[in-house]
């Protein structure tokens, strides 16, 4: 036993050469550049150069004022709108559908990959699909609509304060279902098999098995999934940009947190930057995601406990 | 052994990494003699136009190669914030025109180019689209925009109609277009910026015209004053008359509708005439440049300069880049850019071949208004330009009243002032 | 096992009607790759009346597929390699050595997890300059890679505390050292996690459009999206072109997919279980 511990401290110093590579490009090309963006929140800006350093007068500009604090009240709603939309078109269809494959069924493989499909495409792919999809005069959704008569139902879907943001998370789900319900299938595949044959033997009908065993035993995975859709809600941008641009139209009625700041940050085609103000949103989006995260580390913490 | 092995692999594989990083920069000195420049523009869709244009003066200078790099327009402004700051990338680049212009020059990044040869070629009014604070000119403006309806001749000419050539001759049209079944007018709704260039085109009668501009730049009048009202007003009444759901159409597929003719006529910049024509050649298209005032006989055009090009300072080649501004200047550039791009050229003296272009030309040198919202509402962040147009988006949509939409703009009008007038105190503190 | 009829059909038919949502747009993109511009506008629904490449042959000729999809593959390879190999490495560090600082480099790490990169872009750029790395593949290897590594090295660490020790610990006794104990030992039993870490990070680098867009500045080092975003610019209404290049951006991707489906998805269950 001694002589192989002292061979291994004589070559421990090598051992930190595990960690290092990791360290130094996260630290150098994504930590440091984070903090770099938080500062700038700190500074008054003229055009793209740091100017003064005015502590928290970005935040309380932003706070205060006419018409950023409307702004981002508005875009902070639909964040929050946009998280409980997705938990429903999101997550739990996603976990429906896994809780069919998982089921007895014919042709499992041929569905799980036909859901996990549309993650394969690129957003740029995606937005530019189902721009054309929901598009009020020649759009496939409403040209199906007339065609089985229901007309009463087409819409100028992206056109609309109130089906803009909708159709833009129905598309965003469409893309991120297959995922969620493969993280799901996992969590049932490693439910013991035993614990269900008991249960029929006690003559549990599938409704009390599903309640009462299958529900309870992939909480852990559902509890995840859910915050880990607060954290995505939240950090959403690529969907609402695609499709609605950078000023989340029609009428600001898709405007989220990250557009909101894209607009400050990088300007639009004729509005000039406010890389401050933008910061300050950027800042306030750290610390309500980090908030989240800190949740998700308790609850790894508490499964860890209870294995 | 394998320790080491792997050990070798991990520091070939980093020194790799690290020894290859040098060699891709993007400065690119060629191996020939001559100068590369490196000219960045937004302008995706003139890729093979400019590249004419480019080849006549390489022509003439062989000592020096211009890289036309267009990009998306939507991120351009990025791009090209994050090229300046950084200092490497471009010798010449295009510029927003009034203030995007203005922003860039004021935090000299920009070259002035009051002396080169031949700027008087273009008239003192075009450039002061690409002044800085100071007066000094930073770029060469290229084109002038002109916002027009374009309408279909061959459908005016089914349903017995002439083109309109006042707000009320408009609305007689359009109810008649519309009891044939024909959609009067398309608008891409859900790109805002079409709708302040909407209100540009078709309310100037509205609102007075030159008269109210001149109030607004004394000071005499603001976004709230009744005439803004009237242009409103106009702005609703179109509502009838446009494609349904047209806040879901992207200008792409309006101009679809138009050139599918389905729509009988389409309201956008003279820059889009190619795009149609292109679109569908055998399309008939007319275009009325603007509606007339009372008592007038030309009627009253809305234009102004676009995008224009500047040198970026501490660039190395800036002698280079400067010769390529006087060709830009140059009525040889600006007819190769007329006739190349069925564009009006900011250059004196051009004359277009192309009847439309030139029908476009005359009206606006007979009788001309500039782009209200974007000459004197493009400050501050958000712009009040951009306040504008999202709030016709809401005004459309039932969201605020005209009242309200008026007085967010002129709030923001104000507050992007103030904005203005710190950044210019702090830039004298330095 | 009884299995209720009823429920049956119950489920077949939810089944198939998400086969059809999911599938249906993606069959309208491959189908309207096909159809003539007035086609796509006139009868969105229909089939084409026409099967021709004609569309492929005009994108392939103004775009230079070839190479952004050479581009693509260099990228996505060496991101999806370098973030396995030191994150790997990292996550057995965290997990195995008791160092006093770890519990502060795991936090350091998290930071990454929890905080949008998108909003740090303009220092990013900043510093891809100072090292003179804008404008290349090596710009976008290195974010992707740093983006990459805290959810890799959150699951690895996570992965390597459910693996016994024992194993590790035997092989000690047999003289391993380090190296040989994580390369011999570790490596083979920890397929799953490099499986999921893998494809999350490969779909994500393969279909980004954001860093591309500021940071490549020369078409012949275009990725694939940022090379679909040009020609969205330059055909704006020409549909029929558009969809064939969407299909054509689209088609690498399922390929590989349809392959090797099976692979995929049982490595994706599998990691996720761990």
């Amino acid at each position: 036993m001694t002589k192989i511990k002292r061979k291994n401290r004589y070559k421990k110093h090598l051992v930190h050469l595990f960690i290092l590579p990791a360290a130094l490009l996260y630290g150098v090309f994504q930590l440091y550049p984070l903090i770099s963006a938080a500062l700038n929140s700190f500074y008054s800006f003229n055009g793209f150069e740091r100017v003064d350093f005015i502590g928290f007068q970005n935040f309380i500009t932003l706070f205060t004022e006419k018409p950023y604090k409307d702004f981002f009240l508005n875009a902070f709603s639909h964040n929050w709108i946009y998280f409980f939309v997705t938990v429903i078109t999101q997550l739990i269809i996603s976990l429906i559908l896994a809780l069919i494959i998982h089921s007895k069924i014919k042709g499992k493989e041929f569905f799980k990959s036909m859901f996990f499909l549309p993650k394969l495409l690129s957003v740029i792919v995606i937005g530019f699909l189902f721009s054309l999809i929901l598009n009020p005069t020649r759009g496939a959704l409403n040209t199906l609509l007339e065609a089985i008569g229901l007309e009463a139902f087409t819409r100028p879907w992206l056109g609309d304060m109130s089906t803009a943001l909708l159709s833009v998370i129905f598309v965003d789900s469409w893309a991120s279902i297959g995922f969620s319900m493969l993280i799901f299938l996992a969590g049932l595949q490693a439910i013991d098999k035993e614990i269900f044959e008991a249960a029929r033997i006690d003559g549990a009908n599938s409704f009390t098995v599903l309640f009462r065993i299958t529900i309870p035993m992939i909480g852990p995975a559902l509890m995840i999934m859910t915050v880990l859709t607060f954290i995505g809600s939240f950090e959403t941008f690529e969907y609402v940009f695609a499709m609605q641009g950078s000023s989340g139209g029609p009428y600001y009625s898709t405007d989220v947190l990250t557009t909101f700041f894209y607009r400050l940050a990088f300007g639009t085609v004729d509005g000039g930057q406010a890389i401050g103000l933008g910061s300050a949103v950027a800042v306030v989006l750290f610390i309500i995601i980090g908030m989240a995260t800190s949740i998700i580390l308790f609850v790894f913490k508490r499964k860890d406990f209870e294995r | 052994m394998k320790e080491k092995l792997l050990l070798g692999m991990f520091f070939i594989l980093f020194s790799g990494v690290a020894a290859g990083c040098g060699n891709g920069d993007s400065s690119g000195n060629s191996n020939e003699d001559a100068v590369e420049l490196e000219m960045y523009s937004w302008r995706t869709e003139d890729r093979s136009a400019y590249e004419e244009i480019i080849a006549a003066f390489e022509e003439e200078n062989p000592d020096i190669k211009i890289k036309f790099n267009p990009f998306e327009a939507t991120e351009y402004n990025t791009i090209l914030t994050n090229a300046l700051v950084s200092g490497t990338g471009p010798d010449i680049v295009q510029l927003r025109p009034y203030t995007g212009a203005r922003t860039i020059a004021d935090n000299g990044y920009l070259v002035a180019l009051d002396d080169i040869e031949g700027i008087d070629n273009i008239d003192e009014s075009y450039l002061e689209a690409a002044q800085g604070s100071d007066g000094n000119t930073y770029g060469i403006p290229l084109s002038l925009n002109i916002g027009l309806i374009y309408y279909n001749i061959d459908i005016f000419n089914e349903y017995g109609l002439e083109p309109p050539e006042t707000w009320d001759d408009f609305i007689e049209v359009s109810q008649e277009l519309k009891k044939n079944g024909v959609t009067p007018l398309s608008v891409g709704g859900r790109e805002a910026w079409l709708l302040s260039m909407l209100h540009g085109v078709i309310t100037p009668t509205a609102y007075g015209g030159n008269d109210f501009v001149s109030d607004v730049t004394e000071g005499k009048a603001d976004l709230t004053d009744p005439r803004m009202m009237e242009s409103l007003d106009r702005m609703e009444e179109l509502t009838e008359y446009i494609a349904d759901g047209f806040l879901a159409l992207d200008d792409a597929d309006s101009q679809a509708l138009f050139y599918t003719e389905e729509a009988a006529m389409y309201v956008n910049g003279d820059f889009q005439l190619e795009v149609l024509e292109n679109s569908n050649p055998d399309l008939s298209i007319g275009v009325i440049p603007g509606f007339k005032e009372e008592g007038s006989d030309d009627p009253l055009v809305m234009n102004w300069v676009d995008g224009s090009y500047g040198v970026v300072e501490g660039t190395e080649h800036e002698e280079e880049a400067l010769k390529f501004m006087e060709f830009m200047a140059s009525p040889e550039f600006g007819q190769l850019f007329t006739d190349n791009l069925s564009r009006v050229s900011a250059v004196e003296g051009v004359t277009a071949s192309h009847d439309t272009v030139k029908q476009i030309m005359e009206a606006s040198e007979a009788n001309s208004t500039p782009y209200l919202m974007l000459v004197e509402y493009g400050l501050g962040s958000p712009s009040t330009k951009g306040i504008f147009e999202d709030g016709l988006q809401g005004m459309y949509l039932g969201e605020i009243t005209k009242e309200e939409l008026l007085e967010q703009s002129q709030e923001n009008a104000e507050r992007a002032a103030e904005e203005g007038v710190e950044e210019l105190e702090m830039i004298e503190e330095d | 096992m009884k299995t209720n009829p009823l429920l049956q059909i119950i489920k077949y038919a939810v089944l198939a009607l998400f086969t059809f949502v999911f599938g249906y747009p993606i069959f309208l993109m491959i189908v309207s790759s096909f159809k003539e511009n007035a086609e796509i506008f006139t009868n969105p629904l229909s089939l084409p009346t026409s099967f021709n490449l004609d569309n492929y042959i005009e994108v392939w000729e103004v775009v230079n597929f070839s190479n952004y999809i050479v581009n693509s593959l260099i990228v996505s390879s060496s991101a999806v390699f370098i973030v396995l190999f030191v994150s790997s490495l990292a996550g057995y560090y965290l997990s195995r050595y008791r160092f006093k600082w770890n519990p502060y480099l795991l936090g350091f790490f998290m930071i990454g997890l929890m905080l949008p990169m998108k909003l740090a872009v303009i220092p990013l750029y900043m510093t891809m300059l100072k090292l003179g790395l804008v404008d290349t593949l090596f710009a976008l290897i290195f974010i992707y890679v740093a983006g990459g590594i805290p959810f890799a090295v959150f699951l690895f660490y996570g992965f390597f505390r459910t693996v016994p020790r024992a194993l590790e610990d035997s092989a000690r006794l047999d003289g391993c050292n380090d190296f040989q104990v994580y390369y011999r030992i570790v490596l083979p039993i920890m397929k799953p996690a490099i499986s999921i870490v893998g494809i999350v990070n490969l779909i994500n680098v393969w279909n980004d459009f954001f860093y591309p867009l500021i940071f490549i500045r020369t078409d012949s080092l275009s990725t694939i999206p940022l090379g679909m975003l040009t020609l969205f610019g330059e055909y704006d209404t020409q549909w029929n072109l558009l969809f064939a290049g969407l299909t054509l951006s689209s088609l690498p991707m399922i390929i590989a997919f349809l392959f090797a489906s099976r692979q995929f998805m049982d490595s994706l269950t599998e990691g996720a279980v761990k």
